[in-house]
């Protein structure tokens, strides 16, 4: 759109100024006051609560009333370590999942599109995106009733065998795991759809090409489809990048709730700051700990946005 | 190799299909649980949780759900409300930041290309 050239409509002047132009094209303004409007109100108004993340904030006080304090809220969350616990566990759990989900929904997208039956691709494909549909609140039951120490699904399976029952609950590390099995599990049906699509947009003849040519499945999935997708896994991974700082907060908060044994390692951002808001009423900290959150992410989208649009500036976001 | 032309794709079709079938049983799986669940009886499931099969057979979960159906009514509606209305109010308000079609220069291009960005 940049380099198109814009005629000079009838009447145009080269110094037209602005309310001439407002006036001109009033409908195309109008069309636009909702957008502006709601993310006026929804996006900056807000903003201006970033004062809170400098001040002790206490009820009484209310917002003006409250003790400035400056960083010290950014010092104590740096000095105890907790930023930096949440902001590993956040970004570990993010790369893990983004690599997890493209690496598996490019191979299951794969695998569907070379299967013959139509029949149990199809079916395969409709349960597979069930889960996404499945709201976090019941996910919640359903872990809970899985790992629960005594009657849980997992341990009486164990029992049986005569194993030890475990306690999922009191070991943080597994539940690395677990919650990527569990997001894994919600996302994969989705994304395997989209590649999919994108897979079916490759035009035929190259496979019929390459199979005159001798080329066995196998060959063809690496010569053929694997290239094919790298744009659209290019596009996908800057989109997951743009929220890298941010957790998928529903799957976090529900799981794990208040179990505060598996906070060292399940704890991110978001879940940090909504118990700090919700529980434990540590308005400054909370909000101290999302304005880091945004400025991190911000950061980091502008730095990956420039580094694409070095190397390939159709791609980059904007 | 000795492999005949068809062989590859032999090879290629028992993972595929062993993989996507283990793939939809792992989907299912927690499914299956509660839909199970559901249709126990109260007391086993406290007792000894969930199956895959129901162990004892009961409707009372949802004779009990059924027994005052406004409640649940009314969060579908509120459900179906709000998907409606909502889509088809986001749908309308972000097509109208993406004219910029009409001949515009200077500062309402760049604003109406934000604000498509944003949205």
């Amino acid at each position: 759109m940049n380099g198109r050239a814009v005629a000079p409509y009838a009447g145009a002047k080269k110094k037209d100024g602005f309310m001439k132009e407002l006036k001109r094209n009033r409908v195309m303004f109008a069309m636009l006051i909702p957008a502006a409007v709601y993310f006026l109100l929804n996006n900056y108004l807000p903003m201006a609560g970033i004062y809170l993340a400098f001040t002790k904030f206490n009820f009484v006080g209310g917002i003006f009333g409250s003790p400035f304090v400056g960083l010290e809220n950014f010092r104590f969350l740096a000095a105890s370590g907790k930023l930096l616990e949440l902001t590993v566990n956040t970004l570990t759990f993010n790369i893990m999942f983004i690599l997890s989900d493209h690496i598996l929904q490019i191979t299951f997208a794969i695998l569907l599109s070379r299967l013959a039956n139509r029949f149990f691709t199809r079916v395969t494909q409709s349960i597979m995106f069930l889960p996404y549909f499945v709201s976090f609140v019941i996910l919640n039951v359903i872990v809970y009733n899985v790992f629960n120490y005594e009657v849980g699904f997992l341990n009486n399976l164990l029992r049986a065998f005569g194993q030890e029952p475990f306690n999922a609950y009191n070991t943080p590390a597994v539940w690395r795991f677990i919650l990527l099995a569990l997001h894994v599990w919600k996302g994969v049906g989705y994304g395997t759809v989209v590649y999919l699509a994108a897979i079916t947009g490759i035009s035929t003849e190259l496979y019929e090409a390459a199979e005159i040519d001798g080329a066995n499945v196998f060959s063809q999935i690496r010569y053929i489809t694997l290239p094919m997708l790298v744009p659209t896994f290019i596009i996908l991974l800057l989109m997951s990048l743009g929220r890298i700082m941010r957790g998928q907060f529903d799957l976090f908060y529900q799981t794990v709730g208040n179990v505060g044994t598996l906070y060292s390692v399940t704890d991110i951002l978001d879940t940090f700051v909504y118990r700090a808001l919700r529980l434990e009423f540590d308005v400054g900290m909370g909000t101290s700990a999302g304005l880091y959150q945004s400025v991190f992410g911000f950061v980091i989208i502008m730095l990956a946005n420039a580094a694409i649009r070095k190397y390939e500036s159709d791609y980059a976001l904007f | 190799m000795g492999i005949k032309k068809g062989g590859s794709q032999t090879v290629f079709n028992i993972f595929g299909y062993g993989i996507i079938a283990l793939v939809a049983a792992y989907c299912l799986f927690p499914l299956a649980l509660i839909i199970s669940g559901s249709f126990t009886r109260n007391d086993i499931l406290v007792r000894q949780g969930y199956a895959l099969w129901p162990r004892a057979f009961s409707l009372s979960a949802y004779s009990r759900l059924f027994e005052y159906p406004e409640g649940l009514l009314n969060a579908y509606a509120t459900t179906v409300f709000c998907t409606a209305a909502g889509t088809f109010i986001g749908l309308l308000i972000i097509t109208m930041t993406g004219y910029e079609d009409c001949p515009v220069k200077g500062f309402f291009n760049f604003f109406t290309k934000y604000l498509e960005n944003i949205t």
